[in-house]
């Protein structure tokens, strides 16, 4: 019993972080139609801003998150301006292979930049850990998972509660009728890609605290965000939320009853069996689609 | 990135089609000759590595380029058939030629996967399945260390060759299956079947909608581009002599493949072929230029950068753009498209057209049975929206029946059970006194449905001719192979064509015409399929009132060829022109039936129609 609410607590403090890095797919998705594939790398990427502040000015990866949100949001935004938009005229399938081919490139450039050994920020309170009662609640996890969601709630007032976010909604449920009623739709979508960025630099931020960085972990983390984003219904982000604390369960309870080295199939076989059993996922419309012009 | 259309391979003149011959066996006769003439092994490893990719591209162009599916686990196929004949001969101690046999067999299993998930997965939904289905085989090789050695990798024996032949099993065995390859890809663009696939690629239901059995398409594509690479993984499984995790299932390759096709030119077939002859040699030139420990990453940078270049520099790649601009030189002096929207003196007359489109040859029941489609207690929802409620009707055999009724009434939904696009919740469609609900959308088409659609559903990249030789009468295995335009399919598409007097347009992209041209079209095709019971959705709605006299005067011509026609439709006065029997439709049942004199005077049509009594259950339109 203590082991089944210690696994449970786990994934749910992971199913948090997972719902920061997983919701800029889900934005992007649901706004663009785009499926970005470069998001695990933008991710990793503000894992990496994280670990050189770290190391070089000692700065707490908790701290910078608004910092790591700024680059990888403007990084994103520079991106999509310049590679991704351009591609556009080629349809769906044009968009994802430019992110495509952006993601090959930013494994090459984060080895050229960080070296191809695993880094990990270490502070203070990695190892250490709350105890309440058989409990065991740790700190680093426990910090990642509070301003994960403060971040997500930060998210969700932009959207509900601001002209922006309601314009970003109106261009997500219909872009033409957005266009009729004076909303600049180009602007939007980039904003909006934008903003998906910047929750990737947050969320990696707080990955670099439960995990090591390497180039080549952005498969991972896009593997991932893809379970979860088709898991919750494309372009859901309440669909998202939920998807992710369920991915994140799900991890945790295949680490402690498993195994560790299994724990990885968990996102692809989620994607995987979602796609061919119930494409629509948990709360969206359409997982599919016609096929793709490309 | 738009898709380039080759043009059809039967338009090519004779003379072209010789030099492209030549060409091709030049081509290998000198690869042929090549490694005996100079002994540089260099060159003949970069040769055995191009002939891999093209294999790897050719065969992803069958379903990325033909089919439409992109995909990024191609590599997949070459991991597994690796992975096959290194576990059989190093961990069972099988003979090299068992292992290579069996890659055979687990790379169609994979493309067994990879068919299964088509079924539900299109466009993104595919290219996310194959970069999972790439990763979880990755990380199973590492796990399942019993049987693959996990990150240890399984170290393959050394074949024992007289260094004076150097790399010729590789090279040889290569380029074997590189010419079987190349021939298997022609084959399929020039049949029946490679048509049946464009036609997945431009519109999959609309496909299934003219006969075309797609996921039975889609299967045999994915075998056909899977198994090639599984042969090849077998070969490379040998000629690296070490085989893990890492280096099999490697996304780079992916991208590779993907950046060879599109550099190449997609949905050609020497595209990929010349993409691959540039792609690798520039891997190679990166490796010797930045080595080393840095080396991996450059290439990753270079390789990501050239693909984005193609992506936004040269959508439509290599080939596509140099046919395109040797295409506008040549056109200069054809005559524009424009005038009149179609030809009286090269109308055939309808009787005499319909009579060449019929065949005998489908293996149709004879039922003689008075009505010929009977619908039973049809009952459909979407959510809480009650489409149909319980909806019954016959069509008489012979007849123009018309299904009219207020917007929401259910009219199209049972149009989409009818030809079986959907599946009703309750109640049964016999055609012919057979049930054929829970048949297929093609099963329908070869019963004897064809239908058109409310806005019209060509596959709008390929020439009028080609969207009039798609249908499929029947299915058979035999026929896959056979050339997608032969004399019997011309002249049927002939007829079909002239039926509706557009016979100028046969060569014009089927995109490029007019809405009403658009409907015309669409009718001439369903009328490929011989169908004994035509359903129009809406003919003519949305064309000039010229189009819809000739669409009168084809549809009563149908009747009087004895065919059956069910019209859906707005327009009264065409409507009630036409029809001999009307069925009234309202919030998903039928309300009233007769002929046009009793549907206009019924009190319960006119309050259907004008009354607020009965409620509009809404949208399902």
């Amino acid at each position: 019993m203590g082991l089944l609410l210690q696994t449970l607590v786990f994934g749910v403090l992971l199913g948090s972080v997972y719902a920061l890095a997983s919701s800029g797919l889900s934005l992007t998705y649901g706004v663009l139609r785009i499926v970005n594939l470069v998001h695990g790398s933008l991710l990793i990427a503000g894992g990496y801003v994280t670990y050189t502040l770290w190391s070089s000015i000692g700065l707490d990866p908790i701290a910078s998150v608004p910092l790591s949100a700024i680059t990888v949001g403007a990084l994103g935004g520079l991106l999509y301006l310049a590679f991704i938009r351009p591609a556009m005229p080629g349809g769906e399938g044009g968009t994802m292979m430019a992110t495509f081919a952006l993601m090959i490139a930013s494994q090459g450039a984060f080895a050229l930049i960080w070296g191809n050994t695993p880094l990990t920020v270490a502070v203070p309170y990695t190892r250490a850990s709350f105890t309440i009662g058989e409990l065991n609640i740790p700190e680093a996890q426990l910090y990642a998972a509070i301003v994960a969601v403060l971040v997500l709630v930060a998210l969700l007032l932009l959207l509900l509660r601001t002209g922006l976010g309601r314009a970003i909604r109106a261009a997500a449920a219909n872009p033409a009728g957005a266009r009729f009623v004076g909303i600049e739709v180009g602007r939007i979508n980039a904003l909006t890609y934008t903003i998906g960025a910047a929750t990737a630099g947050a969320g990696g931020a707080l990955v670099s605290l439960i995990y090591p960085l390497s180039p080549d972990a952005w498969a991972q983390w896009l593997g991932r965000g893809l379970a979860i984003v088709v898991l919750g219904g494309l372009g859901s982000l309440a669909g998202t939320f939920i998807a992710a604390l369920i991915l994140g369960i799900l991890e945790t309870f295949i680490t402690t009853y498993v195994s560790l080295s299994w724990t990885v199939v968990v996102p692809y076989l989620v994607i995987i069996v979602v796609l061919m059993v119930r494409p629509t996922g948990i709360l969206g419309q359409r997982g599919r689609t016609d096929v793709i012009h490309a | 990135m738009s898709i380039a259309t080759a043009t059809p391979p039967t338009n090519a003149t004779p003379r072209r089609h010789w030099i492209a011959i030549a060409g091709a066996a030049l081509v290998i006769v000198l690869l042929a000759i090549g490694p005996l003439t100079w002994s540089d092994l260099y060159i003949q490893n970069v040769l055995i590595l191009i002939m891999l990719l093209a294999i790897m591209a050719s065969t992803w162009n069958v379903m990325g380029g033909f089919t439409g599916y992109i995909s990024l686990g191609h590599s997949a196929f070459l991991g597994v058939g690796a992975y096959t004949t290194a576990v059989l001969v190093v961990q069972l101690g099988m003979p090299w030629w068992a292992g290579i046999a069996a890659s055979a067999v687990t790379s169609a299993l994979l493309a067994g996967c990879f068919a299964l998930a088509t079924r539900r997965a299109r466009g993104h939904a595919y290219i996310i399945v194959t970069f999972a289905a790439l990763e979880l085989l990755k990380v199973l090789a590492m796990n399942l260390t019993a049987i693959t050695n996990g990150n240890h990798g399984l170290v393959m024996p050394f074949l024992r060759v007289d260094p004076e032949y150097q790399l010729w099993p590789y090279y040889f065995g290569t380029l074997a299956l590189l010419v079987l390859t190349v021939a298997l890809v022609i084959v399929i663009r020039r049949s029946k079947f490679g048509a049946g696939l464009l036609s997945i690629r431009e519109d999959e239901d609309k496909a299934a909608s003219v006969g075309i059995p797609t996921s039975r398409y889609k299967l045999i594509a994915l075998v056909l581009s899977g198994v090639p690479v599984g042969l090849a993984g077998g070969i490379y499984a040998y000629y690296i002599g070490f085989v893990e995790p890492r280096g099999m299932f490697l996304i780079a390759v992916s991208m590779q493949i993907v950046l060879a096709v599109l550099l190449g030119g997609r949905g050609t077939i020497v595209g990929p072929l010349l993409g691959a002859a540039i792609v690798e040699p520039l891997s190679q030139l990166t490796n010797s230029l930045v080595g080393g420990a840095d080396g991996g990453a450059w290439k990753l940078v270079i390789f990501g950068a050239i693909l984005l270049a193609v992506i936004l520099l040269l959508p439509r790649g290599i080939i596509p753009t140099i046919g395109g601009l040797l295409g506008r030189l040549r056109q200069r002096t054809d005559d524009a498209l424009t005038g009149r929207r179609f030809d009286d003196e090269e109308t055939l007359p309808i009787g005499e057209a319909l009579r060449r489109l019929a065949t005998s040859d489908h293996g149709r029941t004879h039922d003689r049975s008075p009505d010929i489609l009977v619908v039973a207690g049809l009952s459909k929802r979407y959510g809480g929206v009650t489409a149909l409620d319980g909806c019954s009707f016959a069509v008489p055999r012979g007849s123009i029946t018309a299904l009219i009724g207020p917007n929401g009434s259910g009219k199209t939904t049972a149009f989409n059970v009818i030809d079986g696009s959907q599946r009703a919740d309750d109640g049964t469609v016999r055609l012919n006194g057979e049930r054929i609900d829970g048949l297929s959308r093609w099963e329908h088409a070869y019963r004897g449905v064809g239908r058109t659609f409310q806005s019209t559903r060509l596959f709008p990249a390929l020439t009028v001719r080609e969207n009039l030789v798609a249908p499929l009468r029947e299915f058979r295995w035999s026929r896959l192979a056979s050339p997608a335009m032969s004399g019997v399919e011309r002249e049927r598409a002939e007829a079909a064509i002239a039926l509706v007097g557009l016979t100028r347009y046969l060569d014009v992209r089927a995109g490029d015409l007019s809405y009403g041209q658009q409907k015309l079209v669409e009718l001439a095709q369903v009328l490929v399929l011989d169908p004994d019971l035509v359903l129009l959705d809406e003919p003519a709605s949305g064309i000039n009132p010229a189009l819809i006299d000739r669409m009168t005067e084809i549809i009563l011509a149908l009747r009087d060829a004895g065919k059956t026609v069910l019209i859906v439709e707005h327009n009264m006065p065409f409507v009630l022109g036409c029809a001999d029997v009307v069925h009234v439709l309202a919030a998903g049942r039928l309300i009233a039936s007769g002929s046009p004199d009793d549907i206009r005077s019924n009190p319960v049509v006119l309050d259907a129609y004008l009354g607020d009594s009965e409620p509009v259950t809404g949208g399902a339109k």
